[in-house]
């Protein structure tokens, strides 16, 4: 499929779980007899575009792809097929569609498929909606699904706030359901651990959730050896912080949405005035290499990388013999496609390079630093950024940053800052700082400051980092280790999840380890089974992950040469401003009006 | 000539496996005897109704009140009774409820009655009424005159000569189909069933007049345009492809059911068979009291005479005839069988099975034939397996499969799986045929059937322990037996909660994943609700608890089960189904939920906020109370509505002592009148805006001293006043009133107004305020920025002292091709080398 990843080299078989989804949207649109039209979820389309391809769709009867919109849906087509998230605003939308149609005239068949599955409440909706009677329902089971060799996601976008905030936590079922089903093809994963008040929820859920569905009939040989769940409260600090590899970047600058990046077109030296949607994967092998380097090496190597091709090209004067001409000739595409590559990625690189002098990158890591070194507030910093009215989403992100690391603001320094936001950004914002205070993420000072303890505990400052060849996850940040992808680490060490139980009592939820009892004939299949493999660690992040994050993990596992790999799965991929996008409500963009 | 012997020892043999066959052309068909009926003391074919379900199923019976009957004592209450395939009472009930026009069987194996005032009943196997739906108003009104059932569905005639259609029981909706205007009522009809036609409805065939009708749903009745009626029987093949007509002057007519192949035409001279059926998809047989008969695709016939009364029922490959004392089995000798067992074939299978009876014998013949048929040995022991298959008789199939195995050892390769699965399912197969169990399967029914349905059949008839065994055998999952044997228990057994409760926990517990909803909501629809809950505590899947607790007005404890499944949709199921029920109750009940109430705010949100005030004002949560209040003046378009909305806002972050938002929110009142003036004095809407935006706008505006007004009246904080002002002013490229404005002393120094003018790509005017920087640090970052090498060198030497900062300088000049800021700065680095 064009731009999605080929899963090629992932250490359990990916496209598995990529064919189960492809096979069961086909199924739905057969379930619906002759030519149709798609109307899509807005949020469900991205992801669904991981998953299959326009043809396939066209394959299948679809003739037309709409977005779910209010109102009225204007379409030649006779059978309509809604796939939607089930939220009751959905319905609502499906209703004046459909309500729209019999006011016209048109008579029309509908099917609502929900995703990931259908709900009473829904139901009830469309029956309140008048429209019960006029649809046939179904479900479609859209889980995780494959970003990369080792990254899957769920792209339930407000897991965060729901979970955290609402404390509504019906995306956390979602979440065992899709450990459950990733479970059915891989295998019954034998020690779940985790940390936090959700994953030791979705914990209890699969446990249930296997004795319902009898899995003891599973004979799956585990192909991943251990879960770990790590609850986005746990930490809060590494999300909103700047990031500094190049993926992480360019997701800070551009933004990337179901691993494709949007670009003006001069980017990848395409012609016309339409912004491109460019993939972000490890089918690009040379951005498979620079992904996860810290963007302050990543100059150097793509030169270096453009000597190197060059020094190949001129190879072609030497060749004389045929063998020679041929041996040319062989790594020619492959040069050829780094060449392309090389030439796109140094071009994101200057955009990237533009943008972050643009906003003054240097002082913000410096007061980013200085906070996560136990310095003092940076006044003037957050001042300025507030007086300039950068984006509101910034600037939180550095009040959470401060709350975080310093346990809080003095009441005098709350109260400030609150005052600032709403006379710069709007009075609306009083229900953005309530949500945050609710959380945690910017309150009072009170209690003890954990952070400090925790970065003693953790070390999660590193003096002495070396971004050029790492020697430490906080390569990633230049100094500070992620405390995420520290959990992790340590979690593997001999005794790893007892050393951290002292350190990370002060964080909200439990540290837990489970065992899952394997049945009989499975245990005797992996006693059978002698080659030596490599232990499968899961990791999910509920909550978000961000990429960053995922470097480091991917420098976890090259340490480990070989002898453990990583999988990651989470619910979104996130970043600061992403994670505070969470807290803010956008009803409506119109002002009020006077008279 | 090698096989002559046995084809002599063959024929003079009573006992041969093939005594009694008969030919139909070129094919042979056997009949022989399955049970001897235990009913034969009771029941009188001749006298009574009598239908049989396919696939060996049960026969029900009842006396039929157009015949004469000796009455005795017994039978003076009609009753209606259900027999195994053996003639073994399985269940019986009196009947009391009318005149049935109709009795057969559903692919469940349950018992359809279709009485005349337009009602259809099931029953279940045992007797017991399953449930009963009507026919609809035409029925009622007219009443039916007779009706055909298939599979799951039925159609019925009314006395009016209407058809009506129903094509699922379970889900009873009948449609009356359009039908021509017959005279009279037709000679004769019947269905072809939904899985032959194109259509995929159920069609019916009648015969009126001299010709017939095919009718179906959604399509105007077809007349075939026939000449050859009247019909007076008529019966479609088990493949639905071909029809067999009776006509009036006595001649059996068979046809494709399209009615463009004419296949076959049996002068009988005779009037109307009782019974016109099929044998098989290639055979058809005629009943007439003393005679059967059988007619072939070639129009060959082959006949028995008959003392007994009979009884036929049809089988997709074969005949079941039931008679007072037998039930016996009429179908074409299978292909493998004939290949060993007819009259002098020489096939290798039968020379297997002969070299078998030799070696037995210990005669040296044996050898000969097994050398004979080496090439063909794997052939061989493959039809005697077969043959074997078909079989109901041990001994044959002991025999054959000896002979099997016999060839098997001669053989290096033989996949044995093969072998080994028919040893099973005719273990299996000789279970079910038991006379006990009376479920006469032929391979061919059994491989159509499927095991797990013919688990469900056992399972019916109360054979749990059998098809447990059976499930274990075939390494079935035995949860569906359990649980219905467990639901029987229920039914059946008088013991107390308790025991019962023990008895089924203690079988159940060791499977897995079985559920134990389906027994628990038995248990309270039998009056034991405490046995009910006690086993529904059992349950794993919360999906099938709550519902059930819910209806046995389990609320709160469908509640606690709902929240620790973490299922938020049964949360809600519960919740909504308490709070239309018991509106009284519910908030006393969600209360005791904290996290239902987290669950409900959230769905209150999404749904009707007005429900989310009354969850606040319960709960005494101002605070919250206030942000939906904000949430719903902001979004009210009206400003004079947001403001009397916020203030009342104002009163209930008081109640939750909150006292910033009660300054914060006073003053947006405060700034949202102040923005009204402003509106009306500019002509402008700037209500909404935030403090900064205002003073932004009226900057903008070129409003200065109003900018200064807001800035005091709002309290802003002056550097962010200075900040909002120069972005205003650059951004608008207002350049003398930023120099103007820069003439004042500056609380931010100049540094910010440089950086604003770089953002609008002006050096130039950047250059105006970068000399007035005080910070020489700052100056000289913005001096690079502005690409002035030469004067960031000097500031770098004579301030900064730096000599590594100059040779960056240096190296950014030489980079951006200043070779003049190169030399000022190679000037000074050598000035300080040479200190």
């Amino acid at each position: 499929m064009a731009g999605v990843a080929d899963l090629k080299n992932a250490v359990i078989n990916l496209s598995v779980v990529r064919e189960h989804a492809k096979k069961e949207l086909t199924d739905m649109l057969d379930s619906v007899p002759g030519k149709k039209a798609l109307v899509l979820d807005p949020k469900l389309s991205g992801p669904l575009g991981l998953i299959a391809e326009v043809a396939l769709l066209k394959e299948h009867g679809v003739e037309k792809i709409y977005h779910l919109l209010p109102g009225q849906l204007q379409t030649e087509c006779t059978s309509l097929i809604y796939l939607v998230q089930p939220k009751v605003a959905q319905m609502r939308h499906i209703a004046d569609n459909i309500h729209a149609h019999i006011d016209s005239g048109q008579k029309k068949e509908y099917s609502v498929f929900f995703a990931p599955r259908r709900t009473m409440l829904c139901e009830r909706a469309l029956e309140e909606l008048g429209v019960y009677g006029d649809v046939n329902i179904g479900e479609y089971h859209m889980d995780l699904i494959p970003f990369d060799d080792d990254v899957l996601s769920l792209e339930m976008d407000s897991c965060f706030a729901e979970c955290f905030v609402d404390e509504d936590r019906t995306s956390l079922f979602y979440v065992a359901r899709a450990l459950m089903k990733l479970q059915s093809i891989f295998g019954i994963i034998p020690v779940i651990r985790g940390k936090g008040h959700c994953a030791s929820a979705v914990k209890d859920m699969m446990l249930r959730m296997r004795r319902e569905m009898a899995l003891e009939d599973n004979t799956v040989v585990p192909e991943i050896d251990s879960l770990f769940l790590i609850d986005r409260m746990t930490d809060l600090i590494t999300p909103v912080l700047t990031q500094l590899t190049y993926e992480g970047l360019i997701d800070e600058v551009f933004g990337i949405r179901n691993t494709f990046v949007s670009l003006d077109p001069e980017v990848v030296g395409s012609e016309g005035e339409k912004r491109v949607k460019w993939p972000l994967n490890s089918n690009d092998k040379l951005y498979d290499e620079i992904r996860d380097l810290n963007f302050s090496v990543l100059g150097p190597f793509l030169n270096q990388r453009a000597k190197d091709i060059n020094t190949y090209y001129e190879k072609r004067h030497e060749a004389q013999t045929l063998g020679q001409i041929r041996d040319f000739m062989k790594n020619l595409g492959s040069y050829q496609a780094e060449h392309n590559s090389l030439r796109i990625h140094t071009n994101i690189a200057e955009k990237v390079v533009l943008a972050t002098r643009e906003n003054d990158l240097q002082a913000r890591l410096a007061a980013e630093q200085g906070l996560l070194a136990e310095g003092s507030v940076p006044v003037e910093y957050i001042d300025e950024a507030i007086a300039r009215q950068e984006p509101i989403t910034e600037v939180l992100r550095l009040l959470v940053l401060c709350t975080l690391t310093k346990n809080g603001f003095k009441s005098k320094y709350f109260d400030y800052y609150r005052t600032e936001i709403l006379q710069t950004y709007g009075y609306e914002h009083v229900a953005t700082l309530e949500k945050l205070e609710r959380v945690g993420l910017f309150r009072r000072q009170e209690g003890r400051n954990v952070y400090s303890a925790l970065r003693r505990a953790l070390d999660l400052i590193v003096e002495d980092v070396n971004e050029q060849t790492p020697n430490d996850i906080a390569y990633v940040y230049s100094g500070y280790a992620p405390l995420s992808i520290r959990l992790v680490e340590r979690s593997g060490h001999p005794n790893g999840l007892r050393s951290l139980e002292g350190p990370l009592s002060a964080l909200p939820g439990p540290l837990f380890e489970e065992k899952q009892q394997l049945s009989q004939g499975v245990e005797q299949m992996v006693r059978d089974s002698e080659a030596p493999k490599s232990r499968v660690t899961l990791i999910f992040f509920i909550g978000g992950v961000t990429y960053t994050e995922l470097s480091a993990l991917r420098y976890l596992q090259q340490q480990e040469e070989g002898r453990r790999e990583f999988i990651i799965a989470t619910t979104n991929i996130i970043n600061g401003t992403s994670l505070m996008e969470q807290f803010i409500d956008r009803p409506s963009e119109a002002r009020p009006q006077q008279r | 000539k090698k096989s002559l012997s046995c084809l002599n020892a063959a024929a003079m043999d009573l006992n041969h496996p093939s005594a009694g066959w008969k030919t139909l052309g070129d094919r042979w068909y056997r009949r022989r005897e399955v049970y001897h009926m235990e009913w034969s003391e009771s029941v009188y074919p001749e006298k009574e109704v009598l239908v049989g379900a396919p696939f060996g199923g049960p026969v029900a019976v009842k006396r039929d009140e157009s015949k004469l009957v000796k009455l005795d004592v017994q039978s003076l209450k009609p009753q209606i009774e259900i027999f195994s395939s053996s003639g073994r009472p399985i269940g019986r009930f009196p009947w009391e409820k009318g005149k049935i026009v109709h009795m057969s069987w559903t692919d469940r194996e349950e018992l359809i009655l279709v009485l005349s005032d337009g009602s259809v009943l099931l029953y279940s196997l045992h007797g017991e009424q399953l449930f009963q739906f009507s026919l609809g108003a035409e029925a009622t009104r007219d009443g039916v005159a007779e009706a055909q059932a298939f599979g799951s569905g039925l159609v019925a005639m009314t006395n009016m000569l209407q058809f009506i259609v129903v094509k699922n029981l379970y889900e009873a909706r009948p449609v009356v189909l359009q039908s021509p205007e017959f005279s009279e009522p037709p000679s004769s009809w019947t269905i072809i069933e939904p899985r032959f036609t194109n259509s995929r409805n159920v069609e019916v065939l009648v015969a009126a007049g001299k010709t017939i009708f095919v009718m179906g749903e959604n399509c105007p009745p077809q007349d075939q345009l026939l000449s050859n009626g009247p019909f007076t029987r008529l019966s479609v093949s088990p493949t639905g492809k071909v029809l067999a007509s009776f006509t009036g002057n006595g001649d059996l007519w068979v046809v494709s059911t399209d009615f463009t192949k004419n296949l076959c035409s049996f002068a009988t001279e005779s009037s109307p068979p009782l019974q016109l059926t099929w044998c098989g998809p290639e055979a058809v047989v005629m009943y007439w009291p003393g005679l059967l008969l059988m007619v072939g695709p070639r129009g060959d016939f082959q006949k028995w005479d008959t003392d007994q009364p009979l009884r036929l029922i049809e089988e997709c490959d074969c005949l079941r005839i039931l008679s007072r004392q037998k039930c016996e089995i009429l179908q074409r000798v299978p292909r493998m069988t004939e290949l060993i067992f007819a009259i002098g074939s020489a096939s290798p299978g039968a020379e297997l099975f002969f070299a078998l009876e030799d070696f037995e014998a210990k005669n040296p013949k044996a050898d000969e034939k097994i050398r004979g048929i080496k090439q063909d040995l794997t052939t061989a022991v493959d039809s005697c397996v077969e043959a074997a298959s078909h079989e109901f008789d041990y001994t044959y199939q002991r025999s054959l499969l000896k002979a099997a195995s016999f060839g098997k050892s001669f053989l290096e390769f033989y996949p044995s799986q093969s072998f080994v699965k028919m040893c099973k399912t005719l273990r299996v197969l000789n279970a079910v045929r038991h006379h006990s169990v009376g479920i006469p399967l032929t391979i061919g029914q059994y491989s159509l059937l499927k095991p797990h349905v013919l688990i469900d059949r056992l399972i019916n008839r109360h054979r749990h322990l059998l098809a447990l065994r059976i499930c274990e055998y075939l390494k079935i999952k035995t949860n569906r037996v359990l649980v219905h044997w467990a639901c029987t228990k229920i039914k059946l057994c008088g013991s107390s909660d308790a025991e019962l409760c023990d008895l089924i926990i203690q079988r159940l517990a060791p499977i897995p994943g079985i559920s134990y909803a389906e027994i628990a909501s038995t248990a309270y629809t039998f009056g034991r609700p405490q046995l009910a809950t006690r086993l529904l505590d059992h349950e794993p899947r919360a999906a099938d608890q709550v519902p059930l607790l819910i209806s046995m007005k389990e609320e709160e404890a469908a509640l606690v089960k709902a929240i620790a499944s973490g299922d938020t949709d049964l949360v809600f199921l519960v919740l909504l189904h308490i709070k239309r029920t018991r509106p009284n109750d519910f908030f006393a009940v969600l209360s005791s939920h904290p996290k239902a109430v987290k669950l409900y705010i959230s769905y209150c949100r999404q749904h009707d906020t007005s429900l989310l005030v009354d969850m606040y004002e319960m709960y005494g949560d101002h605070k919250q109370r206030a942000m939906l209040s904000l949430g719903e003046a902001l979004s009210n378009r009206s400003i004079d509505q947001q403001i009397k909305k916020l203030q009342s806002t104002i009163n209930m972050f008081r109640a939750a002592k909150d006292t910033f938002n009660v300054k914060a929110t006073e003053e947006q009142v405060r700034l949202l009148m102040y923005q009204q003036s402003l509106g009306a004095e500019f002509g402008r809407n700037f209500c909404g805006m935030s403090v900064s935006d205002t003073v932004y706008h009226l900057a903008q505006m070129n409003q200065l001293s109003k900018a200064q007004d807001v800035r005091k009246k709002f309290s802003m904080r002056e550097t962010r006043y200075h900040w909002t002002v120069i972005r205003a002013l650059a951004d608008s490229g207002a350049w003398d009133t930023l120099q103007a404005f820069a003439s004042k002393k500056s609380p931010i120094g100049y540094t910010p107004f440089a950086k604003v003018c770089m953002k609008q790509n002006a050096p130039g005017e950047a250059m105006k305020y970068i000399p007035r920087i005080s910070d020489p640090q700052e100056q000289v970052d913005m001096l690079l920025k502005v690409s002035k090498f030469s004067e960031a060198a000097s500031i770098v030497a004579k301030e900064l002292k730096d000599p590594e900062q100059l040779q960056h300088v240096r190296n950014l000049a030489a980079k951006a091709g200043d070779s003049y800021g190169v030399r000022q700065c190679e000037s000074l680095l050598a000035a300080f080398a040479g200190k």
